[in-house]
């Protein structure tokens, strides 16, 4: 296990250097001089080279990495082009509300699209299953985007049940009404990874059923449904874990888009907004989050599925 | 494998002839936009705003009096041309990739391998992200994010394919008696492969198509001056408290077009499998195989790219 | 417990993989089901257990002591599974969870028809493991650290420990080597006698049957093609089918040292 772990450990580090060096690398390629375009057209060239200068943008390409590099490690993301303020901080705030959107997201994609997966295998040859299937190959092509404003139209707009966009002002102190404004767009998410999730699901149960120990285990004295939960489950959720590290991409992914939608003041909505104003310092910190977040998920998923593989834990031995 | 009796069995499941048939429309659709469409797609009429369907407005209009039906027919060009480049970058991306993976030195091959597992975890919107900061928002973006993104689930998937079928008696013999490599990769790997790359070709359009959407609706994808489905949906966006279901039409026909994109990978798969071909049970949603959302090769819990994979639709169906 | 089995026929996608079949069991006898691979052998003994794939057709009829198994419901069929009719499958490395222990898939049937404390079912485990010759540890040991003969000797035990009235075994010593093959071949014959159960056994292989068998039905692409004692069909074989079984048994005797 320690050996696995070593090495996972340093293929999780190889990825947050690869990740570093191709953000820096791409927001450099700027087409245009950033101190330029942030003096703007009234600046002197004077200015220019002083602003060039204070932002350290003299200095050769590699050190300016370094320097950047070297502040990720101490998580010290900058200073915000454009307003000053550090830009560390600022992402610890946002992630008060990404993280638990992606985190309910999650709860919803996994309550969605597990049991229904399974019950689509059990069921796969009667009308139920196969509709169940149909119904998660369609749900997978839909646009979050637009799924998120179908159900603001029905349960906003027509039912009223629910905020049709926004966050409350006082942040997490009413935790009731911060979940409200959750619960459309962790819906949206988790319907569509739910959909992904199920058929994933589906595949792994229809391998578990046919597997010679769920049908030994049903010999022994079960009904094939019960054999399927018993024995076939288990290793299900294995394969189901085993992609869960790659659904949680689509997770923080789709919390870009959706929390614009549904204006939520989380990281993936300042993501957008600093594009626009070309903050590279924001938006590089964003991005490194983004990206350390979605690698470290990975890291911990594959850690969790072979402590549950008693296998795979074997293997070290 | 005869063209015929593939392009027969391709149709020969509801689900396969459905598809096509929808592509086609929209293939149609975009031609035809060219050159004509019901009414100017842009043409505003402040006094014709929000008028529901009828025989001069299809789809009805509007906040700014547009004729929905011809903006879409319209914006259909644009997702045909995404789609298209989309999957084309990400067909020599990930060939160019599996390639430098497959025939060259073993440094090279396995430094490839580490980099193709590690670039597979990058989410493809944070990579339109980062373009659009350096370059600013542009169809151009989405293209290369995606087929940057999507190419890279490529190369691992023809990795692995190129690697299986290497190892086939057939092509052994064809190098004993003499064949250079090219004309082994051209003459025996290539059409062996080919059903897997026209699978993957097809779910990287459909990833394409759900990111320029995404993209378009946060103002980084197709410009004002483009008819776009994504756009669309963002300027119906603030009138959803008045005007909610207006926005069924681009939506239907983004989500209608990804599935049948979806299903056609799925029959394309089922029609070049041998095994199959002799009439699969009715009604069943056949098991997945190709897929991006495959876990990353270094971990033990490496999926085979091949038929144990999951979920057909793309993960980063998300980035919409 | 008799096993008859009356005109039974299977058909997936069309084709029937077991086509008309009849076979009687005794009370207390040891039949033999032999034939080549895609026969049907093993589609005869899944639908007795009503484990067929779900697109299996059935027609015909299966009783077990004059009780119609034909057309019963998974969940009528599941009180009878392990309890009554059990089974021992082909592949030790397949039919154990990968991810239980051995002791706790052991006892299983017996928690399963009957409510029985985790201790009792524990020591019930290791006794009948300790029947097939296996030691107390093993009840705690995982699938995959025992080796294929002790698998199968755990799957014996499994299938036994509720005492069923009838064993169905579908070539469970295929996947064996020769030497171990042997001494699981004495293993089922002495527990079978010992219990008084009645036995099907699948096979391909005539030379195993000779040593389990006394009676034995031959089966070739869903059909019966020849029946009656072992001994005969060894020694003076009627359809070709038959013959072809023999002669290869005399190819793998002459082989073997």
């Amino acid at each position: 296990m320690t050996r696995f772990l070593l090495g996972r450990t340093a293929l999780f580090a190889l990825g947050l250097v690869v990740a570093s060096v191709l953000i820096f690398a791409t927001l450099r390629l700027l087409p245009g001089d950033v101190a330029q375009s942030l003096a703007g057209a009234t600046g002197s060239p004077a200015q220019v080279a002083a602003l060039r200068t204070q932002l350290g943008l003299d200095r050769p390409v590699a050190v300016q990495y370094l320097d950047w590099a070297g502040g990720l490690l101490r998580l010290d993301l900058g200073e915000s082009l454009v307003t000053g303020s550090p830009v560390a901080g600022e992402i610890a705030e946002k992630l008060g509300v990404t993280l638990p959107l992606a985190g309910l997201s999650l709860v919803f994609g996994l309550l969605i699209g597990v049991p229904a997966g399974v019950y689509a295998a059990a069921r796969q040859r009667r009308a139920s299953g196969v509709a169940v299937g149909i119904g998660a190959q369609v749900l997978a092509a839909v646009p979050a985007v637009w799924l998120g404003m179908l159900l603001i139209a029905l349960f906003a707009v027509t039912l009223g049940w629910l905020p049709t966009q926004g966050w409350p002002l006082d942040g997490w102190s009413d935790p009731g009404r911060a979940l409200r404004s959750l619960v459309l767009p962790a819906l949206t998410i988790g319907v569509i990874e739910g959909a992904v999730l199920l058929r994933f699901t589906r595949s792994a149960a229809i391998g578990a059923l046919d597997q010679d120990y769920v049908r030994a285990a049903a010999a022994k004295g079960m009904t094939l449904d019960r054999a399927l939960l018993r024995h076939g489950l288990p290793n299900v959720v294995l394969s189901v874990v085993s992609v869960l590290g790659l659904q949680v991409v689509g997770l923080v992914v789709g919390a870009v888009v959706v929390e614009q939608l549904f204006t939520l003041p989380g990281l993936g909505r300042m993501l957008v907004t600093d594009v626009g104003r070309r903050d590279l310092t924001k938006v590089q910190g964003e991005l490194m989050t983004l990206t350390a977040i979605v690698l470290f998920v990975g890291l911990v998923v594959d850690v969790v599925h072979r402590r549950l593989d008693p296998r795979l834990r074997e293997v070290e031995r | 494998m005869r063209r015929g009796s593939f392009v027969r069995a391709l149709l020969h499941r509801p689900q396969g002839a459905a598809a096509v048939a929808w592509l086609a429309l929209v293939a149609l659709a975009a031609a035809v936009s060219r050159f004509w469409t019901p009414a100017d797609p842009f043409r505003t009429d402040p006094y014709s705003a929000w008028l529901p369907p009828s025989a001069g407005h299809l789809l009805g209009t509007d906040a700014v009096g547009r004729d929905i039906a011809s903006y879409v027919m319209a914006a259909s060009g644009t997702t045909v041309l995404v789609a298209v480049a989309s999957g084309a970058l990400a067909l020599v991306v990930g060939l160019g990739l599996a390639a430098l993976g497959s025939l060259t030195a073993r440094a090279v091959r396995e430094s490839v391998a580490v980099l193709i597992d590690v670039l597979v975890a990058f989410p493809t919107i944070l990579v339109a992200m980062a373009l659009a900061a350096a370059f600013g928002g542009s169809l151009g973006v989405v293209v290369v994010a995606a087929g940057l993104g999507y190419g890279v689930t490529i190369a691992r998937v023809s990795r692995s394919e190129i690697r299986r079928v290497a190892r086939e008696d057939y092509v052994t013999a064809a190098r004993a008696s003499g064949a250079g490599t090219a004309s082994v990769l051209l003459r025996h790997v290539l059409p062996n492969i080919a059903p897997v790359f026209v699978v993957q070709l097809s779910l990287a359009m459909a990833t394409s198509i759900l990111a320029e959407a995404g993209l378009s609706f946060l103002g980084y994808g197709a410009s004002a001056e483009t008819a776009s489905w994504g756009r669309l949906l963002a300027d119906l966006q603030k009138f959803l408290g008045v005007h909610p279901w207006t926005i069924v039409w681009p939506g239907l026909a983004i989500t209608l077009t990804v599935l049948a994109l979806n299903l056609l990978g799925d029959a394309v798969r089922d029609a070049a499998d041998p095994r199959l071909r002799g009439g699969r049970r009715a009604g069943s949603t056949p098991p997945a195989a190709d897929s991006p959302a495959a876990p990353p090769a270094a971990s033990t819990t490496a999926a085979p790219a091949s038929p144990a994979s999951p979920a057909d639709a793309p993960a980063p169906g998300v980035t919409s | 417990m008799t096993l008859d089995v009356d005109d039974l026929t299977v058909t997936i996608d069309g084709r029937p993989v077991v086509d008309g079949v009849s076979l009687h069991l005794a009370d207390g006898a040891r039949l033999g089901l032999i034939g080549e691979s895609g026969s049907g052998k093993s589609m005869t003994t899944l639908a007795v257990l009503g484990l067929l794939p779900p697109r299996a057709v059935v027609t015909g009829s299966i009783r077990l002591d004059g009780r119609e198994l034909v057309g019963l419901s998974d969940r009528q069929m599941a009180p009878l599974r392990g309890a009554t009719i059990a089974a021992v499958f082909q592949d030790p490395r397949t039919a154990l969870d990968p991810v239980v222990t051995i002791g706790r898939q052991v006892a299983e049937p017996l928690r399963l028809h009957g409510r029985i404390s985790r201790s009792e079912a524990r020591r019930r485990a290791v006794a009948a493991l300790a029947e097939v010759g296996l030691d107390e540890q093993v009840a705690d040991a995982w699938p995959h650290q025992l080796s294929g003969g002790q698998r199968q000797r755990a799957v014996i035990a499994t299938a036994l420990i509720a005492g069923p009235a009838v064993l169905l075994a579908d070539e469970p010593t295929t996947a064996l080597d020769v030497t171990t093959q042997a001494e699981v071949l004495a293993l089922f014959r002495r527990l079978v006698d010992e219990r008084g159960a009645s036995l099907l056994f699948v096979t391909h292989d005539l030379a195993v049957l000779a040593q389990v068998a006394e009676e034995a039905a031959v089966l070739s692409r869903g059909r019966v093609v020849e029946s009656g004692p072992v001994a005969r069909l060894l020694g003076s074989p009627v359809h070709p089918v038959t013959r072809g079984l023999v002669e290869a048994t005399r190819a793998t005797t002459w082989r073997t040292p």
